[in-house]
């Protein structure tokens, strides 16, 4: 059974996306609606990695082929363009994190593991919100970022 | 009677179900007698969000004076310190603002309107021509009258068309509008100030309604001394005189309200303290939101807000075992962490209880602002006009329709921009045309310094409209002279949807216009034109505009329709709304338990309260309220700053009962000026003996934005909580920042603001305090108020004199009722 293949790579994409959030947040922390909540939204992850420890634990190691991660964001990118491209970033980790646990919820379906059900309900909503979150914020900030962009000359920083 | 010493005045005891008797306040030049006045004119009190109805003294064209007015519903002749001392002096106070002023070789300079408006105009005109729409942002007030903000929501919507539009009531009022949208699917207070005579028990969150809205305070007064008291439980971490009053007073960490809430919700839930059949016909998502408080048991919330677990229950069962709860909610809760979740988690256990929209049994979400529930209606917060919704194609439709623009013209791909953003696209320069009316945001934004940066930088041209040169205008490129309260026309709107008629009492001075002309003359000549080439905004009169806004209001939950000045003049303000149904107006709202939560009608479809996400049209659709409300939950989740081994200390900012918002017309009357003079800190008795403070030291307030130096107050607050007001700003030492002699309580604050409603979060931060040296004698700090010293320290108590005496004509007349039946 590959399911704790699958256990692995989705505690891994969660840890992926919780270190996307943090590097994003800091590197935007000028922004303060993107950098508290990225502050959050990485915790939501930290929690889920840790949530799905004893699962991991119960079904027993699984493979790791490096093929089936995805990576992470080594560093934020400068000014509004770069927030931009950014939060694309976390919408499509968390996009996909979302997808792995559907997979893992259908699996858990079959094999009547309420307890993992429960689990993928539950983190799989919040992931949900993560989506809708960056979404939000891509919609909010697109037309300024693309129409007039940033001065970066004229920025204050300090 | 001196109102310094005696805030509240005489009281008027009485029993419940009884009216309130009338006690008409009067204060005058203490030259003057009553037989000096020419005249009196009609208005509406600006000094907070209460809306006492007023009458304005006028003598040689000057206004000399207030009475309180007796047939009005919301004050029934009263007044408070603030309205009675502060309306009217600053109006003839010697620097006013009375000729335009232009930035010449870096100073400002008088000018002719001509040349100044020259100078907006084109440097608009060219941004909109190289940048587009996005490169302007226009920040008000919560000061103006309806009139204004509708003039400027159309010129901002439909002329020029950019969504970086806002209010400084994103500080004050914000989250009472999202807290009601969230719940109750639009916008519009529940609750009426009538319910203080019919509740058994009295619930404030977060709400020091002693010294914010003193008058409501009274009506609460009046009822605590009358024969059958109503129970008070006060959640505040201040001994404020309400919690002084309370029979619960739930003093919480600052920044775990949500925490609190939870659990009062679970006790309700566990105690079987449901109103099952209303929840099951007028509610959805109970289960959610029973799932969500299930972990918040009274002894892990008491924990987290370090209270006593038994404390928690006991609020809990006033509220569950009582009839009749009337919930108050200000800015303890909605400046605080988790602003919209926990207050609407007071709007849930209404629903839980069935306590809604009958005598007794209501909600008051709370203004800060004179005004600011205007700029909710009107969108000059940036909303859609009307409480409409932004993401609704048939709402901006109806707009176009009565704008004659094309909807494309108004901006609706997204939620409009908040105060906190405009200022972050000002200090990047993306926003280039920044125009400020009537507020102060380099006093009362969150972290000033950051703040100042961003006015003062090359990258934006910045207007600033306002009575006075304040701290924020001398940092200007241009500043136009205004007409203020009394010197002009306009109608208000106060907490609990009264609207009342101010008429214009004197001139203003010098060639001060006022805010409507002024945006008018904007309009004309940047020559914004509707759809078929006609200007639009035609409008000459405040009167005109008002009738406009009725139609804009037509079938709407805030339906003007049956209202005109005419109705306004000489009765009692009335509440919205008014129509051919209501023609006398509404006491309450939902009386029968359907809300505007309808996908078609509501204002919005919704946010996510703990990231604020929109909700799509298609979720909502999904959920299919129709016409029940939503029964939003969310876990508690730390402030966004903790204190730490640097910076030990909460701080916590506020205000006092003799000022106003950054004291531009509260520290132009002396009786208030010398009440509360100067900046100070409130420290704990224990926090003080730590660190070697005595009353009045001098001391160092620090954060990691920013240092003060006050005296210090040794008071009555929490243990690890630092209180600093926040009205103290640099103006009346003509300055615009601390030159070194900082003490703006917002230096300290943080930028972080509530992921729903918002609104900067300006009480929670963490400070370091260290005493600097020995005072003089003891902090100016009043002793009347949650201020007052801990008890052993002996400080001179707060007095008025002769200059503060007040006529109070208890028992008048009998007490209006609405439409007068
Ligand atoms: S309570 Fe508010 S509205 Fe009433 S007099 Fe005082 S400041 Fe004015």
């Amino acid at each position: 059974m590959q399911l704790a293949t699958y256990l692995g790579l989705l505690s891994r994409s969660e840890e992926t996306l919780g270190a996307a959030f943090d590097t994003i947040g800091q590197g935007h922390s000028r922004d303060a609606g993107i950098y508290f909540i990225c502050r959050l939204l990485s915790g939501q992850c930290a929690e889920h990695v840790a949530d799905l420890a004893p699962v991991c634990d119960r079904y027993g190691p699984g493979g790791d082929p490096e093929r089936l991660h995805v990576p992470g964001v080594p560093e934020a990118r400068d000014g509004e363009l770069g927030l931009l491209r950014d939060l694309q970033e976390l919408h499509t980790l968390a996009t996909f994190v979302g997808s792995t646990w559907l997979v893992v919820s259908q699996t858990a379906q079959g094999l009547r593991d309420d307890e993992l059900l429960a689990l993928a309900k539950r983190c799989s909503a919040q992931t949900t919100g993560q989506v809708t979150w960056a979404q939000s914020q891509l919609k909010s900030i697109a037309p300024q970022a693309l129409i007039i962009g940033s001065a970066p000359q004229a920025s204050v920083t300090g | 009677m001196d109102r310094i010493a005696d805030i509240w005045g005489t009281r008027t005891p009485h029993a419940i179900d009884t009216p309130w008797p009338v006690r008409i306040d009067t204060h005058l030049d203490p030259a003057l007698g009553a037989g000096d006045v020419d005249r009196w004119v009609q208005a509406g009190c600006v000094l907070c969000s209460n809306g006492c109805a007023v009458d304005i003294a006028v003598k040689d064209g000057e206004m000399v004076g207030v009475r309180g007015r007796g047939v009005d519903l919301v004050n029934h002749g009263r007044l408070g310190p603030k309205g009675l001392y502060g309306s009217w002096n600053w109006s003839r106070s010697g620097d006013r603002l009375t000729r335009p002023l232009v930035r010449e070789g870096g100073q400002l300079v008088e000018t002719d309107w001509d040349t100044a408006m020259g100078r907006v105009v084109e440097n608009s005109q060219r941004l909109l021509e190289e940048k587009g729409p996005l490169s302007h942002g226009f920040y008000t007030t919560g000061q103006l009258f309806l009139e204004e903000y509708y003039a400027l929501a159309v010129l901002g919507k439909a002329g020029v068309g950019t969504p970086h539009m806002d209010g400084n009531t994103r500080l004050c009022t914000a989250t009472a509008g999202a807290a009601l949208k969230e719940t109750f699917g639009s916008d519009g207070q529940p609750g009426s100030y009538a319910d203080i005579e019919s509740a058994q028990a009295i619930f404030l969150y977060g709400h020091n309604m002693a010294e914010t809205q003193t008058v409501l305070w009274m009506r609460v007064l009046d009822r605590l001394h009358g024969p059958d008291r109503p129970a008070i439980v006060c959640m505040d971490p201040r001994l404020t005189p309400v919690a002084r009053e309370a029979d619960v007073h739930l003093a919480v960490r600052p920044g775990t309200n949500q925490a609190a809430m939870n659990a009062l919700i679970r006790e309700v839930i566990h105690r079987g303290w449901v109103d099952e059949e209303y929840v099951a016909a007028h509610t959805i998502m109970f289960d959610e939101l029973a799932q969500i408080v299930e972990p918040y048991t009274p002894q892990h919330a008491g924990e987290i807000c370090d209270v006593d677990p038994a404390d928690l229950e006991r609020a809990a069962e006033v509220f569950g075992t009582t009839d009749r709860v009337l919930s108050t909610v200000l800015q303890g809760f909605y400046q605080s962490n988790q602003a919209t979740a926990a207050s609407c988690q007071v709007n849930n256990l209404h629903l839980l209880r069935g306590m809604l929209g009958r005598p007794g049994a209501g909600i008051l979400q709370m203004n800060g602002q004179p005004t600011a529930q205007n700029t909710r209606e009107t969108g000059a917060d940036g909303d859609m006009s009307g409480f409409r919704n932004w993401g609704n194609p048939a709402h901006i439709e109806q707009l176009a329709e009565l704008w004659n623009v094309e909807p494309e013209v108004i901006p609706h791909w997204a939620p409009p921009t908040h105060a906190s953003q405009l200022f972050r696209y000002v200090e990047e320069g993306s926003i280039e045309f920044f125009w400020i009316s009537g507020t102060n945001p380099v006093v009362s934004m969150p972290d000033s310094g950051r703040i100042r940066r961003a006015l003062a930088g090359e990258q934006t041209f910045v207007v600033v409209q306002d009575v006075f040169l304040t701290e924020t205008a001398r940092l200007a490129d241009v500043v136009l002279p205004a007409a203020g309260w009394g010197e002009k026309t306009g109608t208000m709107t106060n907490v609990n949807r009264t609207v009342h008629l101010c008429d214009k009492a004197v001139e203003p001075p010098g060639e001060a216009k006022p805010d409507l002309d002024i945006f008018l003359d904007y309009a004309r000549r940047m020559g914004f034109t509707d759809r078929d080439g006609a200007p639009l905004l035609t409008w000459t009169s405040p009167e005109e505009v008002f009738e406009a806004w009725k139609e804009c209001t037509r079938g709407r939950p805030c339906d003007y329709t049956g209202l005109s000045y005419d109705r306004l003049r000489g009765g009692s303000g009335i509440p919205w709304p008014v129509n051919d149904e209501h023609p006398d107006g509404t006491q309450r709202l939902y009386e029968d338990g359907v809300f505007p939560t309808e996908t078609d009608y509501a204002e919005t479809y919704g946010q996510d309260l703990l990231t604020g996400a929109s909700v799509s049209e298609q979720e909502h659709r999904a959920m299919n309220p129709a016409g029940r409300a939503m029964l939003k939950g969310a876990p508690y989740v730390p402030a966004h700053e903790e204190p730490d081994d640097e910076y030990p200390l909460r701080l916590t900012t506020g205000r006092t009962v003799y000022h106003f918002h950054t004291r531009t017309k509260t520290a132009r009357a002396e009786q208030l000026r010398k009440a509360a003079p100067e900046a100070w800190v409130e420290l704990s008795v224990a926090d003080a003996g730590d660190l070697g403070i005595a009353e009045g030291d001098l001391v160092r307030v620090e954060s990691r934005r920013g240092a003060i130096e006050v005296p210090a107050r040794i008071g009555q607050g929490r243990t690890g909580v630092v209180f600093v007001p926040f009205h103290f700003g640099y103006w009346d030492e003509d300055r615009s920042g601390p030159d070194g002699r900082a003490r703006a309580a917002n230096e300290l604050t943080l930028t972080s603001w509530d992921p729903v409603s918002r609104q900067p979060q300006v009480k929670n931060a963490s400070v370091r305090v260290t005493r600097v040296s020995a005072g003089t004698g003891p902090s100016p700090a009043p002793t009347t108020t949650a201020s007052a010293p801990a008890p052993g320290i002996e400080v001179p108590a707060t007095v008025g004199g002769p200059e503060a005496g007040v006529d109070e004509q208890v028992d008048a007349h009998e007490p209006p009722t609405l439409g007068g039946e």
